[in-house]
């Protein structure tokens, strides 16, 4: 298989008035035809802004510093607005977190959905209505015919976060991204939401790239996990290994975070502090400030993300040192 | 309670001055927020010693010098008596600023304390001041203020307090929204919570997140009033009577002959322009100075 | 236990207008919490948590019910005893970034209700402040900071600190983990887990997290669209939860499974929580439940004991246990 969308070397800094937030710190990673790709992170750990530079999304305070992004034979951080708004919509759909941001308050839901297919002159007008309808009743919309006719702000969240997924499939795109698709969700309703896109993806073979900040989401819905500080790789690994034999201090360390639910009152392990904010390019290891095991070198190197076993990689010092003893 | 820590450290406070200085530091950044300032520092000192500065006498006319274009002696030209354009448009600036600076105050003062009311007070008070303000949006502001100048002959308080109260009832939407909006957050409600008094919350919370916004709103009512003025003496020509003159007076003279003397009608326009440019960049400023988490205020 | 209870809550009724009409918020909702007990509500949005968290202050004042704290009835007292009351009643609200003063430091924030209160002198306060910081895993360098110069998860502690500077007896605690990321939920966690026997406090702890409410609490209350449907012991709810909206809640939670093969399929119950303006009639769940049956949609479910200290609010329960 080769790659469908390849971020090489992306840096994303926002320069501001007393000093300069690097908020991407050379990011490469890579997703396969068909995959579903899970970025987890803390907030803060560049995941939605590497994402969302890379499609050219960011606002005019961002400044991308160098990098490519491969998709479709062309490195999209070089295209011009009217090529790329060719691409996104029509071969990349993207749903984004906020909801206020993924919708037009003041237009109708049907004709939002029906709008990729016309922009992009896929279809007629009757026959981007029926696609509408059939998308969205396929992601769950009760009662579709109204829903059509009715504004955002009428729907309840559950619904508007599917009627935003309508939006990004109608074009059938090839890559869907989605930035914290359900996080904003009651549970139950998470619950509905994922399974119907999972399904509505599975069904047109798309790959999709999710950005979540919830490991139980991730490895519940994704084939393989990048998991991102400080605007890097520090672990990619299939689902599998991610669950079973995740190697990163900061992977343990997000795993420790998460709130057991099975009644015991075991003591948590939580990395400690928060996400850094990085004022300049970290020179050693991004996590160094937090990490239980860091030692000289992580201070001073930036680990390379290295090869461990058939599609799993780490960017970590201390694993590279005992990987290189037992080889 | 709280664990016994032997010797334990005290705090320091940061000042309530540094707050109001990183404002000043966020309106400095802006150049053109800072030139505006200048502006109308410029202008002020002009409206105060115009007098003094005046390279003229008012209304000393050289009838041998008429409708000459500017010039060393004359910068902004004369007029067809030979009156110097700059020392006109120094004093339209003194009578202009005076009531624009008047009547805002008025308008703010008037509307702020009707906003207070309304969001502060029982329901059916707040129903009626606000039936009044929207009675006060829907009325015709501009006819009014004409019919009442023209009654008075423009004697200047009443002039200030016609557009004064022509233009609170901004000031008093802004301010019952804003309370509103405070007077239920999560600010406020902790406030409560901590058991602190009314009095309390309405000076410590309700008040510092209302005035910002009363500040930056303040400078473009200005905007409105002045142009108000100006318009009312330039359609209905009913400026202040002698020895006071306005911008609209000049501006429609200036009108009369514009083709062959341009400079009687650029000078003072150009001026008034620049100060409405003045106001509204401040004004701006404003905005994005007291405001720097970048939700606008308006 | 509802004599020696530090908070008493009986029947409690609160509606809201909503145009013409009037919602109800909190319908009929009783609790108690004892001295230095953990008592977590759990439920979606518009399950009305919240508004109770704030009745169980005195924030806001009942339709119908008593709220007792100490055996003080709530709606009796004067409003100015109501604000001397608050010092042992407090409350840590969801956004920290909300709920503190922005304009003034982090200590100042602090230090408001010791000078609400007069408490102490200038130079005790201050010191307070210093020791207040310290308690909740921050330094006395963090006193001058202003509120956005902290990450949110600081931002928690101080309003913690906050509550915690008039020693109170009772801390509700109001989403306070949904803004903040999995590792820093996890240590305000922990911090809630530790002040618990150092400051010998209790809490009302709401969340919509299941695991965190399961984790901090010792008994803990379902809450739908207002209405108590079960309560239990911690221990016996997590084992075997009894409500079918309780159950719906457990299943919803994605735990990370042991591997892919072992997801557990994405399917729960259809639905979103229906606004409280149309109320469904009988149990208010019937909409959304499997075993909804037509006994469900016309009155509401009796109240059933279903083990030790665990009551649930169910027909199908109540079916099963006459069958």
């Amino acid at each position: 298989m080769s790659a469908l969308f390849q971020i090489n070397d992306l840096a994303v800094s926002f320069p501001g008035r007393d000093q300069t937030v690097y908020a991407v710190n050379g990011l490469s990673l890579a997703v396969e035809t068909g995959e579903w790709l899970g970025v987890v992170g803390e907030s803060g750990s560049g995941k939605s802004v590497s994402l969302l530079a890379s499609l050219q999304l960011l606002s005019a305070t961002s400044r991308i510093d160098r990098g490519q992004v491969w998709f479709d034979g062309r490195d999209l951080l070089r295209l011009k607005r009217r090529p790329l708004r060719e691409i996104l919509g029509r071969k990349i759909g993207v749903i984004f977190q906020n909801l206020a941001n993924g919708l037009d308050p003041s237009m109708r839901v049907g004709v939002q959905v029906m709008e990729p297919m016309l922009a992009h002159a896929i279809c007629t007008k009757p026959e981007a209505r029926r696609r509408a309808l059939d998308l969205l009743t396929e992601l769950g919309l009760s009662d579709p015919e109204r829903q059509f006719e009715r504004y955002p702000f009428e729907l309840s969240g559950g619904m508007r976060q599917r009627a935003m997924m309508a939006v990004a499939l109608a074009a059938e795109p090839a890559l869907l991204i989605a930035d914290e698709p359900t996080t904003a969700l009651d549970t139950t309703v998470q619950l509905q939401v994922l399974s119907v896109l999972q399904e509505a993806c599975r069904r047109r073979q798309m790959t999709v790239i999710m950005v979540t900040h919830d490991l139980g989401v991730a490895t519940n819905v994704c084939d393989r996990v990048v998991v991102m500080y400080g605007g890097q790789v520090m672990e990619n690994a299939e689902i599998d290994t991610f669950i079973q034999a995740s190697v990163h201090p900061y992977t343990q360390g997000l795993k420790g975070s998460m709130i057991p639910l099975n009644g015991t009152h075991a003591p948590i392990q939580a990395i400690e502090g928060s996400a850094d904010i990085f004022h300049q390019v970290p020179r050693g290891c991004p996590f160094v400030a937090r990490c239980p095991v860091a030692f000289e070198r992580c201070h001073t190197e930036r680990p390379r993300l290295v090869s461990l076993a058939d599609g799993h990689e780490a960017a970590c010092h201390r694993v590279e040192e005992a990987t290189a003893h037992v080889g | 309670m709280v664990s016994p820590v032997v010797d334990a450290p005290s705090v320091m406070i940061r000042s309530r001055a540094s707050l109001w200085f990183e404002g000043w530091r966020r309106f400095a950044d802006n150049k053109v927020a800072v030139i505006g300032l200048a502006w109308l520092v410029l202008f002020s000192i002009v409206a105060l010693w115009g007098r003094q500065l005046a390279p003229y006498p008012m209304h000393y006319a050289n009838l041998f010098a008429g409708n000459e274009g500017p010039s060393l002696s004359h910068p902004f030209g004369t007029d067809s008596l030979g009156q110097d354009m700059l020392t006109m448009v120094m004093y339209g600036l003194r009578y202009t600023l005076a009531v624009g600076f008047g009547a805002t105050v008025v308008a703010l003062v008037v509307g702020v304390l009707v906003g207070l009311t309304s969001g502060l007070a029982a329901r059916w008070v707040d129903e009626i001041l606000m039936r009044l303000t929207d009675f006060m949006y829907a009325f015709p502001g501009f006819l009014f203020a004409a019919f009442i100048i023209g009654v008075f002959h423009g004697a200047i308080g009443v002039v200030i307090g016609v557009f004064g109260l022509t233009q609170w009832a901004g000031f008093a939407r802004l301010t019952r929204g804003l309370v509103l909006t405070v007077r239920h957050s999560e600010l406020v409600e902790s406030g409560h919570a901590i058991g602190a008094s009314s009095t309390f919350i309405a000076l410590r919370y309700i008040l510092p997140q209302v005035i910002n916004s009363i500040i930056v709103y303040t400078a473009f009512v200005a905007v409105n009033i002045i142009t108000l003025q100006a318009e009312l003496s330039l359609f209905y020509g009913t400026g202040p009577a002698l020895p006071l003159i306005s911008f609209g007076q000049l501006i429609s003279q200036g009108t009369q002959d514009v083709l062959g003397y341009w400079w009687l009608l650029v000078m003072p326009v150009g001026t008034l322009i620049s100060l409405l440019v003045a106001l509204v960049v401040v004004g701006e400023g404003l905005q994005a100075a007291l405001n720097p988490k970048g939700n606008r205020i308006l | 236990m509802s004599d020696n209870a530090l908070l008493a809550i009986d029947q409690v009724t609160k509606t809201f207008p909503w145009g013409k009409h009037r919602i109800e918020a909190v319908r009929r909702v009783s609790l108690s919490i004892g001295t230095a007990e953990t008592l977590g509500l759990v439920g979606e949005s518009g399950s009305g948590k919240s508004t109770l968290g704030r009745l169980a202050i005195g924030l806001l004042a009942p339709d119908r019910g008593t709220v007792t704290v100490s055996g003080v009835n709530l709606g009796a007292v004067a409003p100015r005893t109501l604000r001397t009351m608050r010092q042992t009643l407090q409350i840590v609200f969801q956004d920290p970034g909300a709920a503190l003063n922005a304009r003034v430091s982090v200590a100042a924030n602090i230090l408001e209700p010791l000078v609400v209160h007069n408490i102490g002198t200038r130079d005790e306060r201050l010191r307070r402040v210093g020791r207040l910081l310290e308690r909740v895993g921050l330094t006395t360098a963090h006193g001058p900071a202003m509120p956005d110069e902290l990450s949110g998860g600081q931002l928690q502690r101080v309003m913690i600190a906050r509550a915690l500077a008039l020693g109170p007896k009772l801390l509700v605690c109001d989403e306070i983990l949904s803004a903040l990321d999995l590792s820093v939920q996890a240590q305000v966690l922990s911090l809630l887990d530790d002040l618990r026997t150092t400051e010998d406090l209790a809490y009302l702890f709401i969340s919509h997290n299941l695991s965190a409410v399961a984790y901090l609490s010792d008994r803990i209350g379902v809450m739908y669209l207002g209405e108590l449907v079960e309560w239990a012991p911690t221990a016996a709810l997590v084992a075997a939860p009894k409500h079918p909206y309780t159950q719906a809640l457990f299943q919803s939670i994605l735990e990370v499974p042991v591997s892919k093969a072992a997801r557990k399929s994405l399917t729960g119950i259809p639905g979103e929580v229906p606004s409280a303006i149309d109320r469904p009639s009988g149990c208010a769940f019937h909409t959304r439940c499997p075993l909804a049956m037509d006994i469900c949609r016309q009155e509401a479910p009796p109240w059933l004991t279903v083990g030790d200290q665990h009551q649930a609010a169910c027909h199908a329960l109540a079916a099963v246990e006459e069958g």
